[in-house]
């Protein structure tokens, strides 16, 4: 079993160092809108897009949820072009890439933040900043820099006053990549960022910067969540119903991207290569740092929601073994609804809607959500161990004189453990799991962090490769730490 | 030690019916008495027995221990129970411990021995059951007879002032009953003080010092070996005691069903291995249902056999009756019955008047 579990692995990693290697080389071309006929077409869900891609029907589209999901699709072949952002990528990184720029559309498109419907005040403040820095140019200056710059170094980002008192602005952001807004050293940066955090500055407040899904943006903005999000997003009329928009300041231009057939003949997939794409991933600007935070956050949601999830596990036990009726059928209906609802659905209704207004932080609300999914996993679990010690060992421990409470924990549990144990285990390991969907309500856990490296890098193999690695030794920690309260328990 | 004073229990069905097991239980319980508690399935014996340490709480009357009502709010049910031991019909040995924890476990943790104290008491209560060869073997490679006498050490372990023994070998294969009871013999020549639920009914006669008929939910009757077995006062004691079996027809008027009757006959003496009996039977049935029939009445016919004993009879009982009829006066008619069997009975019954024919 053991053995073929390592073969599993070794060919699972066998598969991605492939993948990460071979790539198909036919070379598209897109001089014209007529191009694309036929075409494979990737893009991000729900931007703008994807609404005006959508409308071809001579093409096949295929929408990713980020910028380094639809990299990874052109890069493998799976699209034979991308719709994006001209700013999306620099010179360096389509060499690195192995693509190329094809047909630009004309016409930019203004992008602007958007704020909370109705909430006119904030939106004139911005405008009244805006108008400020861009007559003293100080707009034209940052565009400049962040959009111009070859290589952009940590030590020359343009250093923005702020302010810790007060209450934060919450800034929801949706987008990471160089060099509009990407995260780098624990440090949010990039064009829009600068502006946010000029904006803050201007308003004498702090500034707190949430990353988000780009589908969740405007939800997060109407449940006031946010007070302002940006991202990329583009000004248009269907948006307007939705949000107030400041004034655009800057705009997109929409490229389609192809694969560079010479660039990538050129390309080494030798051992430099894969030594080079580790020092992007990990080395360079201490990006490893961000998947040691996110860790972290793993560690502290899945400990947390353990340890709260128990507790809440043996009170629903005994309420499941209680002699009132509604409490069994409240235990019943509680199982029911958390074995029937998606894991994400709960996370998102707990932040969206029950915890809307708490003032919670994300990772508190996710300890919450998970906690009370593993009380009834957990609960279950207790409630089997218990029931599998027969009834008699408590009885005679109760013959022998132990009170009640002393005849349970030192005769039923020690041999419920037996039973007990290796379910618990894997609970607790599909929990750890389980926690890497808290990106969806902003929080950079060692999953989500993964997507931070991808997306800086646009590189698959290592982010993934290191999550995969991650996820193992702490599934396989979780078993040791447990056998090794068993046997100390002993 | 312990007096009990019209102990009643009832349990509730989960639809909602009620059932009363013991409905008026009263006995004295002396230091150093051995009881036997006897009686059908389903009487309350065992219920009775856990009613003693309150693993069972009875829902009515009094439970004194020491002269304390152990029923009493407050009562510390821990601390008597040390006092009170107890062997379970299906051992419950903790299974997570090997045969010496399980002796020296509670006297650690409860009388406050030292490890080395527990130990070496425990080992001594090991040998005199002869378990001391498998002290650091696990419960579950034991058989059941040797389980049984290690729960009886670690009950001993606590010292306590009386056992209660739940149908302690009724568990057990037949081969291994034997070792289970010259263990509770040797107990019971050291003087404890033990109750028995039982239905090793050659060990209750020998061992106990009293035995409790268990019936109806009360103690039936309650005497020494010798009157329950061999003298009891009320007829369900004797039925049970001899092991009667019995086949009762009710005989009502001239219609009743003679070819029924010998078919029913028949498979109670195939039942009981008695068919030497069965034509002798069914001949006095037709010689001497007539003689009543003639009268009128209902008419109580019952065919007995004691599995004890081994005697088998017929009874004729009408209730009108004071006195047998008068046929059985006549000397032929007599001679004619005994000539099919040995004796004829004739007695009065709380019930009117009873005629036995023993085969």
């Amino acid at each position: 079993m053991r053995q073929k579990s390592k073969l599993f692995s070794l060919l699972a990693l066998a598969m991605l160092v492939f993948s990460a290697c071979g790539s198909k080389e036919n070379e598209v071309v897109i001089n014209s809108e007529a191009d694309l006929a036929g075409l494979k077409v990737g893009t991000i869900a729900g931007s703008i897009y994807d609404i005006q891609l959508s409308a071809r029907e001579d093409i096949s589209l295929h929408l990713f949820s980020s910028t380094s999901d639809c990299v990874e699709a052109l890069k493998s072949g799976k699209v034979d072009a991308l719709l994006m952002d001209e700013v999306v990528f620099s010179k360096a990184d389509l060499k690195r890439l192995g693509f190329k720029r094809g047909y630009q559309l004309d016409e930019g498109i203004p992008s602007a933040f958007a704020f909370q419907k109705g909430d006119s005040s904030l939106v004139k403040s911005f405008n009244a900043f805006l108008k400020e820095f861009k007559e003293s140019g100080g707009l034209a200056a940052t565009k400049d820099y962040w959009m111009e710059t070859e290589v952009l170094r940590p030590e020359d980002f343009p250093k923005v006053e702020e302010y810790t008192t007060g209450e934060p602005l919450r800034y929801g952001n949706s987008e990471v990549l160089a060099p509009i807004a990407f995260y780098e050293n624990g440090v949010w940066n990039g064009f829009e960022i600068e502006l946010v955090r000029r904006f803050a500055a201007y308003m004498h407040r702090p500034v707190k910067i949430e990353l988000m899904e780009f589908a969740s943006l405007i939800v997060s903005l109407q449940m006031g969540k946010s007070d302002f999000i940006g991202g990329c997003i583009s000004v248009t009329e269907e948006r307007k119903m939705q949000v107030d928009f400041s004034d655009p300041f800057y705009d997109i231009h929409p490229v389609y991207f192809v694969r560079d057939a010479e660039a990538i003949s050129a390309k080494s997939s030798s051992w430099e290569g894969l030594v080079n794409s580790f020092r992007q991933a990990f080395i360079v600007e201490n990006r490893w740092k961000i998947l040691a935070d996110g860790l972290l956050t793993t560690l502290k949601i899945t400990f947390w929601a353990i340890v709260l999830g128990s507790l809440l596990g043996i009170v629903l036990c005994e309420m499941g073994a209680s002699r009132r009726k509604w409490m069994r059928r409240f235990v019943s209906l509680y199982d029911a609804f958390m074995y029937g609802i998606p894991m994400l659905v709960l996370l998102l209704i707990m932040f969206y809607v029950v915890f809307s207004k708490a003032g919670l932080s994300g990772a508190t609300i996710a300890i919450i959500a998970f906690a009370l999914n593993f009380a009834s996993a957990s609960g279950g679990v207790f409630r089997t161990a218990v029931h599998s010690v027969p009834p008699g060992q408590m009885e005679a421990a109760l013959a022998l004189g132990f009170t009640k409470a002393r005849a349970f924990i030192k005769i039923v549990i020690p041999q419920a453990v037996r039973v007990g144990l290796p379910l618990f285990r894997g609970e607790c390991i599909s929990l750890l799991k389980g926690t890497s969907i808290v990106g969806y309500i902003a929080i950079i856990d060692v999953t989500r962090a993964s997507d931070l490296l991808r997306s800086r890098t646009f590189d698959a193999f290592f982010p993934l490769l290191a999550v995969t690695v991650i996820y193992f030794v702490l599934a396989w920690l979780i078993g040791f730490v447990l056998n090794l309260l068993n046997k100390s328990s002993k | 030690m312990i007096t009990v004073n019209h102990l009643s229990k009832t349990f509730k069905n989960p639809d909602g019916s009620v059932v009363q097991v013991l409905k008026d239980v009263n006995c004295t319980i002396e230091p150093g008495e051995v009881i036997s508690i006897i009686g059908p399935s389903g009487t309350g014996k065992s219920t009775f027995l856990r009613a003693l340490n309150m693993l069972e709480p009875p829902t009515g009357g009094e439970i004194l221990f020491e002269g304390e009502n152990i029923l009493a709010k407050g009562y510390k049910l821990d601390k008597m129970r040390r006092q009170m031991g107890m062997v379970f019909q299906s051992f419950n040995l903790f299974e997570h411990m090997t045969v010496l924890e399980n002796v020296t476990y509670a006297p650690k943790k409860l009388l406050e021995l030292s490890e080395d104290e527990a130990q070496k008491e425990g080992m001594e209560l090991l040998r005199k059951v002869g378990m001391a060869e498998k002290a650091d073997v696990y419960p579950s490679q034991l058989s059941g007879g040797q389980k049984q006498r290690v729960a009886i050490a670690r009950a001993l372990a606590m010292k306590p002032k009386a056992i209660l023994f739940d149908e302690p070998t009724s568990a057990l294969d037949p081969t291994m009953v034997g070792e289970v009871l010259s263990v509770m013999r040797q107990l019971a020549k050291e003087g404890m003080t033990m109750l028995i639920v039982t239905h090793e009914m050659k060990f209750a006669r020998d061992v106990s010092t009293r035995i409790f008929f268990m019936n109806e939910g009360i103690i039936y009757e309650d005497g020494t070996p010798e009157q329950i077995f061999n003298n009891p006062e009320r007829s369900a004691t004797k039925a049970f005691v001899q092991r009667i079996r019995k086949e009762v027809f009710e005989v009502n008027g001239k219609d009743f069903d003679l070819l029924g009757m010998e078919t029913r006959i028949n498979c109670f003496c195939i039942k009981y291995n008695i068919s030497d009996k069965k034509d002798a039977a069914i001949s006095l049935c037709h010689q001497v249902l007539p003689v009543y029939q003639e009268t009128g009445g209902n008419i109580t016919l019952r065919m007995t056999y004691s599995e004890l004993s081994g005697d088998t009879a017929l009874d004729f009982m009408r209730e009108e009756d004071q006195a047998a009829p008068a046929r059985f006066q006549d000397e032929s008619f007599r001679k004619q019955l005994l000539s099919l069997c040995k004796d004829i009975v004739e007695e009065p019954t709380a019930r009117g008047f009873r005629v036995k024919l023993m085969l």
